[in-house]
């Protein structure tokens, strides 16, 4: 059984480096040794979110996590994708208020969800929303780079056409108000913005 | 290895007016949320290159914009080094 010694590192190593093993795992077993009960709790939640299963023990004041992988594997690796949040972008701002601030924090946003662990599976942008995913958007840059990260970015074709910028889309493929109800009602979970 | 600078600002005012400022100068500039590691409240910061530094910092001296701080940030995630430049 492979083994990976986690203990003396803090959090969100354990999770990461857990999460790279597994994945790169076939089948078959796992110890994880973690030191402390944060790590315990955390590399626990994720070996249930992809849905596998494992056992723990307690030895000299280190936690053994023994994690069970077989080959059905993939099977989760769909539910774990399908709990991805939608985001529904209605606005060039983030929140309500003064219009420059709004601005500057969807930059920030945008920006900070590239970095994020969890992706969201789908942005769908819509009326003023759609001005993020023109030529010349500010954020072009952050959006372009979830996209390449697996994100599906969506523009709305009647918003695009309303603004009369349809031939300026420079990320993502235009869509209409069907998918756009199919993304939303087959999500677990969507954040409107 | 990914290498950064970022400048953070005593107020969120201070930081949309060096964006704009930035802006207008064709200075290649993104704005972030400041990064955890240097603080715990809901900043805003820019982040730009390396190679425009000295450009910056000339801006600071003529108090075209007011920072608090410039810092370089090497690496991302959690094998991130941020050190204080200015």
């Amino acid at each position: 059984m492979k083994k990976l010694d986690c203990s003396g590192l803090a959090c969100p190593k354990p999770v990461i480096m857990t999460k790279k093993e597994l994945e790169a795992m076939e089948s078959g077993e796992l110890e994880v040794i973690v030191d402390n009960d944060a790590a315990k709790e955390n590399v626990s939640k994720l070996i249930k979110s992809m849905g596998l299963n494992y056992e723990v023990f307690e030895k000299e004041k280190l936690f053994h996590i023994i994690i069970k992988k077989d080959k059905l594997g993939c099977e989760c690796y769909i539910e774990q994708n399908s709990e991805r949040p939608v985001i529904l972008v209605g606005s060039d701002k983030f929140g309500l208020g003064d219009d420059k601030l709004g601005a500057a924090l969807m930059k920030s946003y945008l920006y900070a969800l590239t970095e994020a662990e969890i992706k969201p599976k789908t942005m769908l942008f819509v009326n003023g929303g759609v001005k993020l995913v023109i030529e010349g958007s500010e954020v072009l840059e952050s959006i372009k780079t979830l996209e390449e990260m697996g994100v599906e970015i969506f523009a709305c074709g009647t918003c695009l056409d309303f603004y009369n910028i349809k031939d300026k889309l420079s990320v993502g493929s235009i869509t209409n108000m069907y998918t756009i109800v199919e993304k939303m009602n087959s999500a677990s979970n969507t954040i409107k913005l | 290895m990914k290498e950064y600078c970022l400048i953070t600002f005593e107020s969120v005012n201070f930081a949309m007016q060096a964006e704009s400022v930035l802006k207008n100068e064709g200075i290649y500039h993104q704005v972030i949320p400041t990064p955890r590691e240097i603080t715990l409240s809901c900043g805003l910061s820019i982040r730009f290159n390396v190679d425009n530094v000295e450009k910056i910092k000339t801006f600071v001296d003529n108090k075209k914009i007011n920072i608090k701080k410039i810092y370089i940030v090497k690496g991302s995630g959690v094998d991130k080094s941020i050190e204080v430049l200015k």
